[in-house]
């Protein structure tokens, strides 16, 4: 009897959790309506299907609320009402694909996807198109196939405009680098594009000599580790360029367990560029211990993914079909005044 | 044959510290910076986070049973506790606390439903690791937090030459070891690893046993989780992320066999030290980027190789003997 009452209360418990962790993926709408109408009348209503492969950052977040904000916008400057149907695959291939047939089932205008697979989202491509439905991709491009426009973000001019600033800040400072490389995942599209960009600059500009990559997989501890390696093999390294200023907090403290952590201005500072202006990123640069990041522009590819989607959902054509958003160099000097940052809206940081 | 059969005893034993010394003399002589007792340290105190949390692993892995949710069950509590350490700014000692019953809790559920409701512990983790993850970023909400500054001082506090992670992480392998050794709960764990059904004949509770080895391999989840995020200063979406391959690899490589009842605590010394040396030379010598997957890949695929042929070759013995 007792054995009984514990296997319920477990399998209760089980539920509960199982229950809460599923409200992550499960479908999600908003917007004025919430059921997709099957024949939107002479296009005063439409609805966006938006299928996320995972909801695994604070980015996505920002992702999702821009996208809102943008279509709220929309919505009183055409006088249409946008209806959204949104879920998530958790990182899983399969989940996705039969994520976005659900869209297509449900008789929405237009699907925006990030693709957990860059080939994979093709099949779902493929069946929209045969259901007469655009297809956008989002953030990730389509491998093998030509989807019907894709927006993002161009992650090589990302790391050649930081590239530059940092070029211009260390000869105007009358430094030659030598830097230390802290790559993203391997696997990563815009991580080896960030890292192709990087060295672009470097060979035309001669600003900077990288001498050690460390492929850091965006793990925490070899941000760290590699960072103090770096320093241990290469003691007149004085620069350092960071895949992603997400890390910055882990880079900062391996810079301080070594003595190596000092502001601009300061005897002994390691010149710092890096990418996207995360959170973490946005505090080492109002700080000023981070010199320049390039924007990873949440707000920006928002605005151009649901500008893009109501225009194919009017039935009307794209003057560009894949839309790069370039992102914006953000220094220590400009931090303050740069507006749209989603790490300053989504971060906790007070000066 | 005698003579053949010791030797590959000795080799399958003793061949890791071998291998070890020869990876630590190559890449000393490649770059001198790599033969400093700062970079020991230093790679002590960057690994002494991972081998808090993967400790009660080792003791999953001794019954026999398997726990892939060990990285997601330190996001978990370390989500729970930034939540209230910055957004309700509840008292430090208090939070702490907290992250360790969390992580507690979370490996005591793991234990129940392989016990109780007789789930395979691979499916059972493997479930739980995703449904724990998902749950830790509702709580956090899958950014970046930084910890109060109380804490995150703590990160370069020495204890003698060696940081406090490090001095810490030491004395809870010891600590292990003697529980394994010493303790009737010890000698319980291995014979359940070893055969479980000779262990519930002879007496040993077995559901108990193991729901216990789960209990204490979500304490050391929650507890590493407070050092982790202490090293980095901020509590992070990527945080036990690839744990649940990479722990189970440490174990493995530390001798731990993955079928249960054989190996050493103090193995996870050597498991650890294995697989970020060769991370740690190949950062000072500044290879290709390319290549460290394929070395990781590589010391895995080996591991697991040598714990297969262990195995294969006791099992050979037992028959002939």
């Amino acid at each position: 009897m007792r054995k009984n009452r514990i296997k319920i209360f477990t399998g209760l418990l089980i539920f509960v959790l199982v229950f809460v962790a599923c409200t992550t993926a499960a479908a999600e709408t908003f917007g004025a309506d919430e059921t997709v109408s099957e024949e939107p009348t002479a296009k005063s209503e439409i609805t966006i299907g938006l299928s996320w492969n995972r909801k695994d950052l604070q980015l996505i977040e920002a992702w999702e609320d821009y996208m809102a904000l943008h279509a709220k916008a929309l919505e009183d400057e055409k006088g249409v009402t946008i209806n959204w149907v949104i879920n998530v695959a958790d990182g899983d291939v399969t989940r996705q694909a039969s994520n976005i047939e659900d869209l297509i089932s449900q008789g929405v205008d237009v699907i925006i996807a990030r693709a957990e697979d860059g080939a994979a989202i093709c099949a779902s491509y493929n069946a929209a198109k045969e259901a007469g439905i655009p297809f956008i991709t989002f953030d990730r491009e389509a491998q093998g196939c030509t989807v019907d426009a894709h927006v993002g973000a161009d992650s090589f001019n990302q790391a050649v405009s930081a590239g530059e600033a940092f070029a211009d800040l260390l000869e105007a400072n009358g430094v030659k680098g030598k830097c230390i490389e802290l790559l993203g995942d391997l696997r990563d599209q815009n991580a080896v594009n960030r890292s192709e960009g990087w060295a672009k600059v470097e060979a035309e500009r001669g600003a900077w000599e990288t001498v050690l990559q460390v492929p850091t997989e965006y793990n925490p501890d070899i941000f760290i580790s590699g960072t103090k390696n770096g320093f241990a093999s290469n003691p007149d390294v004085n620069c350092m360029f960071i895949v992603t200023d997400a890390g910055w907090g882990l880079v900062q403290n391996a810079l301080d367990e070594i003595g190596k952590l000092a502001k601009t201005g300061e005897e002994g500072h390691i010149w710092i560029a890096s990418q996207d202006v995360d959170i973490p990123g946005y505090q080492g640069l109002m700080e000023g211990y981070m010199d320049v990041s390039t924007s990873y522009d949440a707000y920006y590819h928002a605005l151009e993914v649901v500008k893009a989607a109501y225009t194919l959902a009017m039935g009307e054509s794209l003057e560009n079909n894949i839309i790069l958003v370039p992102g914006r160099v953000v220094t220590s000097e400009n931090v303050r005044d740069t507006t749209d940052l989603w790490a300053r809206d989504y971060g906790d940081y007070q000066e | 044959m005698k003579n053949t059969n010791i030797l590959i005893n000795r080799l399958l034993k003793y061949g890791l510290y071998f291998a070890l010394l020869i990876i630590i003399v190559f890449f000393a002589y490649i770059a001198p910076s790599f033969i400093t007792a700062n970079n020991f340290i230093d790679m002590l105190h960057t690994l002494a986070p991972n081998l808090i949390m993967i400790s009660g692993l080792a003791f999953v892995v001794l019954t026999g049973a398997i726990d892939f949710s060990v990285g997601s069950i330190a996001f978990l509590a370390a989500s729970i506790g930034t939540y209230l350490m910055v957004v309700q700014k509840v008292p430090l000692i208090i939070t702490l606390s907290v992250i360790v019953l969390s992580a507690m809790i979370a490996g005591f559920l793991n234990g129940i439903i392989v016990e109780v409701i007789k789930v395979n512990p691979l499916i059972t983790t493997f479930g739980t690791m995703l449904a724990y993850r998902g749950l830790g970023y509702m709580i956090g909400g899958a950014k970046y937090t930084p910890i109060p500054e109380s804490l995150a001082q703590l990160h370069n506090v020495k204890i003698g030459f060696l940081y406090m992670d490090t001095a810490v992480a030491i004395l809870i392998v010891v600590i292990l070891y003697l529980i394994q050794y010493r303790t009737v709960f010890g000698r319980h764990l291995m014979a359940v690893g070893n055969d479980r059904e000779n262990a519930r004949k002879l007496g040993v509770k077995t559901s108990s046993i193991s729901i216990r080895a789960f209990v204490i391999s979500g304490f050391f989840a929650g507890f590493g989780s407070i050092f982790y995020m202490i090293q980095g200063g901020y509590m992070t979406p990527r945080m036990g992320q690839g744990l649940e391959f990479t722990g189970i690899a440490i174990v493995v490589i530390g001798g731990i066999s993955l079928f249960g009842g054989e190996g050493s605590i103090l193995g996870l010394l050597t498991g650890i030290f294995t697989f970020y040396i060769v991370e740690n030379g190949l950062q000072h010598i500044g290879v290709s980027p390319y290549i460290y997957p394929f070395l990781r890949g590589g010391i895995i695929f080996l591991a697991m190789y040598a714990d297969s042929l262990k195995t294969k070759f006791h099992s050979l013995r037992k028959v002939r003997t």
